[in-house]
C-alpha cells in the first residue's frame, strides 16, 4: 500500500511533495504526546489549499484515512495517524496571503508558525493574540485545531476568538469557506464548531485572524512564594479583587530545581513557588475614552497584584523596570519545560482544568499521586485560568514507567471532573483522553457530539479515532498505539 | 394557530413537553413575538424557566436558566404588557452578579433604547433568548459576543433528549463545543434550556459610544444589522440616513429600521442579518446555507423546531 499510495500521490502533486520511507514512519509516527504512536504509510507536504484538496480526493477515492499536521507539537496525539494512511503536513503552507492594517485584519496558510503572524504586524502596533508556549514553532492550522490557549489566554481569550473566517477542506475533499474579515456573520456558527475540533471536522488550509492593538503599557512582577498553597490562594484573590491580568503564570519548585539544573537560575531561598503576574492597559478606542483615562494603569493593578501576594505568605516580589527586565522574567516561564530535559529523558505534560479556587486542593492531589507511583512531579501552569499541566518526567524505556505515568494522568484528570472541572483546557482529547471523556460527559451527550461530527465527517477517514471514543473500528488499535511506545 | 402553550419552569418540563407533543415547535420568551409560518404549533414559552442556579464569586462562574432575565431594563412595570409572573420576578442575573461587584457585560447602555421598545425590551434581555439569537451587541468590541461568554449549556432536542456541552469553568477543550453551535442559531437544532458563563468586574466593563440615529424600532418593527469594514462604515452610516436607528464604531454595525421595498447597499465582505429570523432579507450566503441544511437535517429531521427560522433552505 505504501509505495502504491506514494507513486499515485507523486503523480498527483510532483515528487517533491511526497515523502515515504522508514525513517519518515518513523519521524511522522507521533507528536509531542509520544506515549500512542503508529506509522503512516506516507506523507505529503501540500503548498496550496488545491494540493490538499487533490490528496483529500485522492484519500476519499481510495478509501485511505488522512490527519493533517502542522509542527507537530501537539501534546494528546492529535496528529498521530491512528489508522496509518496519509499525514499531509502543513509545513509549507507557511505564506501570508494578505495584510489589511486599517481593517485589523490577515489572510494566512496555515502552516504559518503562529509568532510569525505577528511578527509581520509589530510594526503597526498590532498582534496575533493566542500565545501557546510553543508559539515560535507551532502553526495557524495547529492552534486552529486545538483551539489553544496560552499565557495571555486569561485576558486575551483562546484561538476561537481570533478567528474571523477559514478555509476547510471538508473530509470529502471539497472546498467551503466560513466566516471572512468580520466576526458575527449570520448563520450557525460552524466557525465556532470547526475550531477546537482537533481537526476532525476537515482540513483547515487558510484563515483571516483579528489583530489586536498591542497593549500601550504592561507591567510585569515575578512573586516568590514561601508555600504552593500560599500562592494558588494569592491567584483567586487576584481575580476575585476585580484585577484583569493578562497573565497570571505558576512555577513549583520542581520547575524551579529544573531551572537551576539547567540554565543556572537562582531564586529567594525559601522560595517554594513563583507566581509571573502581569497587567497590561490597551490603547483608547475614542478620543472620549483618551481624554478620561480609562481605569487604573498596569503598574496600579500590578501594585496592587503584588500586595494581594504579600497578604499570601510571598516573600519577595521583582518588578521589570524595562523591557529587558520583563523578559528576564518571563525567562523562566518560557524555559520551564525545556529545563525539564535535565530531569528525566521523557516528560509528559498533563493538562486539565478546575475552578481557580480549588488549586490548592488539586496541587495537594497531584503531589500525593506523583509519590504514590514514586514518578516525579513538576507544575508549571496557567493559575489564572485554573488550567494545571502537571509535567511527569520518567523514562519512556521502562514500560512500567510509562504505565504508572499514565494512571497518575487519569487518576488526576478524574480528580478535576470532581472539582467540577474539565479534562483538556487548550491539548485537547485525541487519543490520550479518549477513554476519559466518559468521565465528563453522559452517553446522550457523546451521541450528540456524534450527531455534531456527522454534519461534516460521515465516514472514517478524516483523523480518525480522536475526541469521542468508543468509534468503530478503532477499539481493538488502542492497545496496539500504546505497544509501539513500550 | 397555536394550539398549546406551555411554560416549563425546569429543564426537565421542558423534555417532558417536547416528548409529549408530535406538533411543530415555537419557542419564545413571555411574547411570541414573531410569526412563525406554520399553521398548527406548540409554543413553547420559557419565561418561567428562570433563575440563577449557582454563581461563584472567586471563579467568575454562573449558571443561570435560560428565561432568566440578563438585566431589568428600565422600569418594565410601566409597559402596557401582561407578563404573568412579573410581580413575583426573580432577580436577574446583574442583580446578582452585582452584589459582588460583577456582571455579564450587557448592562443598560446609551441608545439601546432605541433598539428594543415595549414587548422587545422585555424579551430581550432574558438570557436564552439574546444568546438564541446571538445578536451583535454594543460591548462586543471590549468584551467579546455571546458566543465568548458562554462556557457550557444544558440544551434539549426536539425529541427531549437533554444534553450538555462544555464545563463550568473558564476553559476547556474537551469534545466539540456544541454550545457555540446553539449560540445564534435560533433554537432552531435545539433548545438552550440552561448556561454557563464567564463573568466579568463590572468596573472592567467599558461604557460604549454609539451613533444614535433619527429614527426608532418602535414596537414589533424589524430592524438589518449590517456589519462592514471599518473602512466602509462611514459610508454605511450615510447610506441609512433616516433610517438609522444606531450604529456602533468599535464594531462598524449599524442597526437599520426596515420599511417596506427597502433595500441595504452592499459592501465588499459586508454581511447583514435581521431582528427577525423569519424574514427573508436574513442572508446565508450557499456554503453556510448547505451546511445549515445538513445540520437540521440530524438535529431535527421531521423540522418541528422553529420551523422556517433562519431562512434555512
Amino acid at each position: 500500500m505504501s509505495d502504491r499510495a506514494a507513486h499515485e500521490l507523486r503523480k498527483l502533486l510532483g515528487a517533491d511533495k511526497v515523502i515515504d520511507g522508514p525513517g519518515v514512519q518513523r519521524a511522522y509516527d507521533c507528536d509531542a504526546y509520544s506515549i500512542d504512536r503508529n506509522s503512516p504509510s506516507v506523507v505529503v507536504l501540500p503548498e496550496s489549499t488545491e494540493d490538499v484538496q487533490a490528496v483529500v480526493l485522492w484519500c476519499n477515492d481510495h478509501q485511505v484515512p488522512f490527519v493533517a499536521r502542522g509542527a507537530g507539537t501537539g501534546l494528546s496525539g492529535g496528529s498521530m495517524p491512528a489508522l496509518g494512511g496519509v499525514v499531509i503536513s502543513t509545513k509549507r503552507m507557511n505564506r501570508i496571503l494578505a495584510i489589511d492594517i486599517e481593517n485589523r485584519c490577515l489572510l494566512a496558510q496555515c502552516g504559518i508558525a503562529n509568532q510569525r503572524v505577528t511578527d509581520a504586524v509589530r510594526e503597526h502596533g498590532l498582534h496575533f493574540a493566542p500565545d501557546p508556549s510553543s508559539q515560535s514553532v507551532s502553526t495557524l492550522g495547529g492552534n486552529i485545531a486545538e483551539n489553544s490557549g496560552g499565557p495571555h489566554t486569561l485576558k486575551y481569550g483562546v484561538t476561537v476568538q481570533h478567528i474571523l473566517g477559514l478555509t476547510l477542506i471538508t473530509p470529502e475533499g471539497s472546498v467551503a469557506e466560513f466566516g471572512g474579515m468580520l466576526a458575527g456573520s449570520p448563520g450557525y456558527d460552524f466557525l465556532g464548531l470547526i475550531v477546537g475540533s482537533e481537526g476532525t471536522l476537515g482540513i483547515v488550509t487558510e484563515a483571516w485572524v483579528k489583530l489586536t492593538p498591542l497593549p500601550i503599557e504592561t507591567a510585569t512582577g515575578l512573586v516568590a512564594f514561601s508555600s504552593i498553597r500560599g500562592a494558588t490562594e494569592a491567584v483567586s484573590a487576584i481575580v476575585a479583587s476585580g484585577i484583569v491580568p493578562a497573565a497570571l503564570e505558576l512555577m513549583d519548585k520542581g520547575i524551579l530545581r529544573a531551572l537551576n539544573a539547567a540554565f543556572g537560575l537562582t531564586y529567594p531561598e525559601g522560595s517554594e513557588a513563583l507566581l509571573l503576574i502581569e497587567c497590561d492597559k490597551p490603547p483608547p478606542c475614542s478620543p472620549k475614552e483618551d481624554e478620561e483615562g480609562g481605569g487604573a494603569s498596569a503598574h496600579e493593578d500590578l501594585l496592587r497584584a503584588v500586595e494581594i501576594c504579600a497578604q499570601h505568605s510571598s516573600i519577595e516580589a521583582r518588578i521589570a523596570r524595562n523591557e529587558a527586565e520583563r523578559q528576564e522574567l518571563w525567562r523562566a516561564r518560557k524555559k520551564g519545560i525545556g529545563a525539564m530535559g535535565r530531569l528525566a529523558p521523557t516528560i509528559v505534560t498533563h493538562d486539565g482544568v478546575i475552578p481557580r479556587t480549588k488549586l490548592p486542593e488539586m496541587l495537594d492531589f497531584v503531589y500525593s499521586v506523583s509519590e504514590r507511583y514514586g514518578i516525579g512531579v513538576a507544575n508549571l501552569f496557567h493559575a489564572g485560568d485554573g488550567n494545571l499541566h502537571p509535567c511527569f518526567y520518567f523514562d519512556d524505556r521502562d514500560p512500567k514507567q510509562v504505565e504508572f505515568v499514565i494512571r497518575a494522568g487519569e487518576e488526576i484528570l478524574a480528580k478535576c471532573v470532581e472539582l467540577g472541572g474539565s479534562i483538556s483546557g487548550e491539548h485537547g482529547i485525541g487519543v490520550e483522553k479518549l477513554d476519559l471523556m466518559g468521565l465528563m460527559f453522559s452517553e446522550d451527550d457523546l451521541r450528540v457530539q456524534a450527531l455534531v461530527k456527522s454534519i461534516f465527517n460521515r465516514d472514517a477517514l478524516c483523523n480518525p479515532c480522536k475526541v469521542l471514543p468508543n468509534q468503530k473500528g478503532c477499539v481493538e488499535h488502542q492497545r496496539r498505539w500504546r505497544g509501539a511506545a513500550w | 394557530m397555536v394550539n398549546a402553550i406551555l411554560k416549563p419552569k425546569s429543564v426537565e418540563e421542558l423534555a417532558e413537553a417536547l416528548r409529549e407533543t408530535s406538533l411543530p415547535v415555537t419557542t419564545g420568551y413571555g411574547v411570541d413575538r414573531f410569526a412563525p409560518p406554520c399553521e398548527d404549533r406548540c409554543h413553547l414559552d420559557l419565561s418561567e424557566l428562570s433563575g440563577v442556579l449557582d454563581f461563584s464569586p472567586k471563579d467568575q462562574v454562573v449558571r443561570v436558566l435560560a428565561g432568566t432575565k440578563v438585566n431589568h431594563l428600565g422600569d418594565e412595570s410601566k409597559l402596557d404588557l401582561a407578563l404573568e409572573n412579573y410581580a413575583a420576578r426573580t432577580p436577574s442575573i446583574n442583580e446578582v452578579l452585582a452584589k459582588e461587584g460583577q456582571c455579564l457585560p450587557f448592562l443598560p447602555t446609551p441608545g439601546l433604547d432605541r433598539l428594543i421598545e415595549q414587548e422587545l425590551l422585555l424579551t430581550y434581555s432574558c438570557i436564552g433568548f439574546a444568546c438564541g439569537m446571538g445578536f451583535p451587541h454594543l460591548r462586543e468590541h471590549w468584551n467579546g459576543t455571546w458566543r465568548d461568554w458562554v462556557l457550557g449549556a444544558k440544551a434539549v432536542m426536539v425529541d427531549g433528549t437533554e444534553f450538555k456541552s462544555g464545563s463550568g469553568v473558564v476553559k476547556s477543550v474537551a469534545g466539540y463545543d456544541l454550545h457555540r453551535l446553539l449560540i445564534g442559531s435560533c433554537d432552531t437544532l435545539a433548545i438552550l434550556a440552561e448556561l454557563i458563563f464567564r463573568t466579568t468586574p463590572i468596573e472592567s466593563v467599558v461604557l460604549p459610544l454609539p451613533i444614535v440615529g433619527p429614527v426608532r424600532a418602535a414596537s414589533r418593527e424589524d430592524v438589518a444589522i449590517q456589519r462592514v469594514l471599518r473602512t466602509d462604515f462611514a459610508a454605511a452610516v450615510d447610506l441609512a440616513g433616516e433610517h438609522l436607528v444606531l450604529a456602533d464604531p468599535a464594531t462598524s454595525t449599524i442597526w437599520v429600521r426596515l420599511s417596506e421595498g427597502m433595500e441595504l447597499r452592499s459592501f465588499a465582505y459586508d454581511w447583514v442579518r435581521t431582528s427577525n429570523p423569519y424574514r427573508p432579507e436574513f442572508r446565508v450566503d450557499a456554503v453556510q446555507s448547505h451546511f445549515m441544511r445538513r445540520a437540521k437535517g440530524i438535529f431535527d429531521p421531521s423540522e418541528r423546531l422553529n420551523t422556517g427560522a433562519m431562512v434555512i433552505v
